[in-house]
């Protein structure tokens, strides 16, 4: 049955997408976790949507909007960050309702019949189109260039933020980067989990990694691979389900229902051995 | 000494909204202090550690560090924050999190950086323990993963803020006698609630709260140490030389 879902071509490239899109949520998700900006990306995903609705009243790929609309509003959301220091949150439920409203309002102000709206907000990898493999694919390569190249300094404004800023560091450009490349991967995210789920892959493999590792390049490799894997298993598990039952059972919920069950077992183990060897603990009490 | 003080705050003020935190508060450090700020909670020491770092401007009053503003000296002036506030989760190892201090303005690079982390671990005895995760290390440790941070990067000031819950000393020297050798070579600052342990060490106190009483001496007057904590307490002027304090702040 495996052999014959990878027969067809949709299935191929839903994979190929998938394990594309768990590279760049391994890499920007670790940091999404270690620096506490779940919600923050949750606001960009939902602010990008209004990209969409863009997208679709001015008759240009949806998705290019998304890209734009998550980039702008990551510029906004950070320098606002930085000048207000207070009051993020509100900041950002702000532009996370705003963002879907923008979206809703253009699509029905938009000509011709109504788009796939659920596709949006809960994934559509079933169909997507070769362009987007190659965009995901330059995201990637962007972000894995970035990442690469500023290593040291994001890891560095991630773990203590005060101490780079007084020893001259340039934490605003590089918070803001951050948020950028935060942005490019809950665009890429959109199309395989859909807006309302982008947080579940942003922040469950990672959780699931740092279990298991304690620093950051090996915490990106692990998430990657468990996010490769969970995306990769509920795919087949879907269509399995569709194949056997004629259930249609949509790909991305499943995708993050399983996440959720890996993470669940992930902290029972990692809870059970760390209790079992308190040779680990022995440094925290002295 | 040639060229401009250290540090000097000339009338500072500084306050949160409506809450005083410094009142026109004049200091001046040459080159070679060794001087340890006490004062109670809340009176404002973290405030002026802050100002001279330049994360925070003076309501009024001027600070020049190096004879220049704050953020000119950055990558000069090495910082220790309480290690109490820290994240200890965060997946970083010492190593890591010590060579991030070579990252700054001025710090070294390449070759000369890997070198400094090296030098900065074996100095603060860290070198067994340089692949543990931070989470991983005694409270002492975890204090000299931060002071070798800041080490890294060769400041000529090193500010530390409330460096006193490091006094595990089974192994090796204690943090405080890490910070008497460093101070033989570099201006040190730190600061500090507790009295007891901090005038054992410095070689001049200076006492804060939100007013600024600062004499260059190691002696503490009782007016001194009334006027920043708001109370008398006992003090011994003679005696043990490092001793400035009576039994009472030494338990």
């Amino acid at each position: 049955m495996i052999a014959e879902a990878l027969s067809y071509p949709f299935f191929q490239r839903a994979l190929i997408a998938g394990l594309l899109a768990a590279v760049a949520c391994g890499i920007v998700g670790t940091f999404v976790v270690v620096r506490g900006i779940a919600s923050i990306s949750g606001g960009l995903a939902h602010a990008a949507f209004g990209g969409v609705g863009l997208g679709y009243l001015a008759g240009f790929d949806p998705i290019l909007g998304a890209l734009g609309f998550g980039l702008a509003s990551a510029v906004g959301v950070g320098v606002a960050e930085q000048r207000l220091k207070q009051g993020i949150d509100t900041l950002v439920a702000m532009v996370w309702a705003v963002g879907m409203a923008v979206g809703i309002v253009l699509i029905a102000l938009a000509p011709g019949p109504e788009p796939d709206l659920m596709g949006y907000l809960f994934g559509n990898i079933l169909f997507v189109p070769v362009r987007f493999l190659i965009l995901i694919a330059c995201m990637d390569l962007l972000i894995g260039f970035l990442v690469i190249f500023l290593f040291r300094r994001l890891e560095a404004v991630a773990f203590d933020e005060e101490f780079a800023t007084v020893i001259g560091m340039r934490v605003g450009t590089l918070s803001l980067l951050l948020l950028a490349l935060v942005a490019l991967t809950v665009v890429i995210l959109i199309r395989v989990v859909g807006v309302i789920l982008v947080l579940a892959l942003l922040t469950m493999p990672a959780a699931i990694a740092r279990h298991w590792t304690d620093a950051l390049a090996p915490m990106m490799v692990v998430a990657a691979g468990v996010g490769a894997a969970c995306i990769t298993v509920g795919l087949f598990f879907s269509w399995m389900l569709a194949s056997m039952f004629s259930a249609d059972l949509p790909t991305g919920p499943a995708v993050i229902l399983l996440t959720a069950i890996v993470y669940a077992i992930s902290a029972a183990l990692r809870h059970l051995l760390s209790a079992r060897r308190p040779a680990t603990r022995e440094a925290l009490q002295d | 000494m040639t060229g401009p003080p250290v540090v000097s705050l000339e009338r500072v003020s500084f306050a949160y909204g409506h809450t005083p935190a410094l009142h026109e508060v004049d200091f001046e450090l040459q080159a070679g202090d060794f001087v340890g700020i006490i004062g109670p909670n809340a009176g404002g020491k973290t405030t002026l550690l802050k100002l001279i770092l330049g994360l925070l401007k003076p309501d009024s009053g001027s600070i020049q560090v190096f004879g220049m503003t704050p953020l000119e000296a950055r990558g000069r002036v090495g910082y220790v924050p309480q290690y109490a506030r820290f994240d200890r989760s965060f997946p970083i190892k010492v190593r890591s999190a010590i060579a991030m201090g070579a990252l700054g303005r001025g710090g070294p690079k390449g070759a000369a950086a890997v070198e400094a982390v090296e030098r900065a671990l074996s100095r603060m005895e860290l070198t067994d323990v340089a692949e543990r995760q931070i989470g991983a290390l005694s409270g002492g440790q975890l204090q000299r993963t931060l002071i070798a941070r800041a080490l890294v990067a060769g400041p000529s000031l090193l500010l530390l803020d409330e460096p006193t819950a490091s006094l595990d000393t089974r192994i090796g020297r204690s943090v405080y006698e890490l910070l008497e050798e460093l101070a033989e070579e570099i201006t040190v600052v730190l600061v500090s609630h507790d009295i007891g342990v901090i005038s054992r060490h410095v070689q001049t106190i200076a006492c804060l709260n939100v007013d600024m009483h600062y004499h260059h001496s190691k002696e503490l007057t009782p007016e001194m140490v009334e006027a920043a904590y708001g109370c008398p307490v006992d003090l011994v002027a003679h005696g043990h030389p490092h001793r400035v304090l009576g039994e009472h702040g030494q338990q």
